[in-house]
């Protein structure tokens, strides 16, 4: 039996109707019919998963954005339960997954492939994507204010003190896995146990125009210069309190522990994920 | 022999100072300061403003910035008119340019002999 979480979030009461009406004709179509539950400020996802999960539910199907789906993620916390994910609005992770709009995910969960993902965990908040910090990922006025970016002097052990290392940098991007695969098709796959670190370095203000698309969408890997590192754990020591970012959402500060826990989510999947 | 700008997965660009291991089963380039030892399973290029104090391995290596530390390559070293290197070579072949510094033993492995059938 599944259990289906709702996250109205940001959407217009006219618009969660239209969301809701095609969610239970999509679960009767393909018959994973279950309890639907909305999140409310009295009933937070935490609370419906801890109900879910004493009775007895298997499966919990995140209803809602990226941020929906993470919060179930967190609040599984490693416990034996398949998660599903139907997306009502723009959804880098329905994506990645294959997933389309919530017929097509609601026939994805009937098909039920099942793969195990890697998560990111920031100071034990988990994640599917990327983590971001300095320029990237984020809105920018213009371009003026991409070309005052601040400089700042990063210091970072990784894998345990295995190495240590220290630049200049605006901006870096950890990623598990991302929309946008690169030439180098090793990249950014939440498959195989290892977090892609990017770093871009001070640019000059004609670089900066040139490469204002990747810098504010984070491809890093795209601008000369930047340094590439792959490793399963990292803390970054220095500077201090610079905000880490996911889906322009600030989740914490430095100093911090971003490490990798391989095949720690099992998840359904479409067939036209992009791993 | 190994190709200077092949694909790298690993890039430690300029201003960036790495100590310690640094392991990569893909193709490694280095423009920023390393100390310590750096090993792939693929090919290696060391950019020419690059200065590593460490032991080198991999499968290929392209060497134009400063190298103190002994190189290991399966394959090919390639070292180029910038570079300046002060320790020992192993590889199966080697190339030298015009104008580089090398101050060091150079030890050249046999290539493993192809097996022929019937044999």
């Amino acid at each position: 039996m599944y259990y289906y979480i709702v996250d109205p979030g940001k959407i217009s009461q006219r618009d969660f109707e239209r969301v809701q009406n095609q969610l239970y004709s999509s679960v009767s179509e393909y018959k994973i019919a279950g309890e639907i539950a909305r999140v409310t400020t009295l009933r937070t996802i935490p609370q419906l998963v801890e109900g879910a999960l004493t009775r007895g539910y298997k499966t919990i199907v995140a209803v809602g954005g990226d941020d929906t789906l993470h919060d179930l993620i967190n609040a599984v916390a490693g416990r034996e339960v398949g998660i599903g994910f139907i997306p009502i609005i723009a959804s880098e992770v329905g994506q990645i997954l294959g997933l389309g709009d919530i017929p097509h995910s609601a026939k994805t969960i009937a098909i039920r492939r099942i793969e195990e993902m890697d998560l990111i965990y920031i100071n034990h908040n988990a994640i599917i994507t990327s983590v971001a910090f300095g320029a990237g990922m984020q809105a920018y006025s213009s371009i003026f204010e991409l070309w005052r970016l601040p400089t700042f002097q990063i210091d970072f052990s990784a894998d345990n003190n295995e190495f240590r290392g220290t630049t200049q940098a605006i901006g870096g991007v950890v990623i598990n896995s991302r929309l946008k695969k690169p030439d180098n098709q090793k990249l950014f796959n939440p498959t195989d146990g290892i977090l892609d670190v990017l770093l871009l370095p001070k640019l000059s203000k004609f670089q900066t125009l040139k490469f204002r698309i990747d810098i504010l969408k984070g491809n890093f890997e795209k601008i000369p210069g930047s340094s590439i590192i792959h490793v399963r754990q990292l803390q970054i020591s220095a500077p201090e309190g610079l905000p880490l970012r996911v889906s322009n959402k600030i989740i914490t500060r430095t100093p911090a522990t971003i490490e990798v826990k391989p095949k720690a989510l099992k998840i359904i999947v479409g067939k036209e994920r992009k791993f | 022999m190994a190709k200077p700008e092949t694909n790298p997965e690993t890039i430690v660009a300029a201003g960036m100072r790495i100590e310690g291991e640094l392991k990569s089963s893909g193709n490694i380039r280095i423009d920023g300061i390393v100390s310590g030892k750096i090993h792939t399973s693929q090919d290696l290029m060391v950019g020419p403003n690059a200065q590593i104090d460490a032991d080198l391995i991999a499968d290929n290596a392209v060497i134009a910035g400063v190298v103190k530390g002994n190189i290991t390559a399966k394959g090919s070293v390639l070292i180029l008119e910038t570079a300046k290197i002060l320790g020992n070579i192993s590889c199966l072949s080697l190339g030298i340019k015009e104008g580089a510094y090398f101050s060091g033993a150079c030890r050249m492995n046999e290539p493993k002999p192809t097996a022929t059938n019937g044999q």
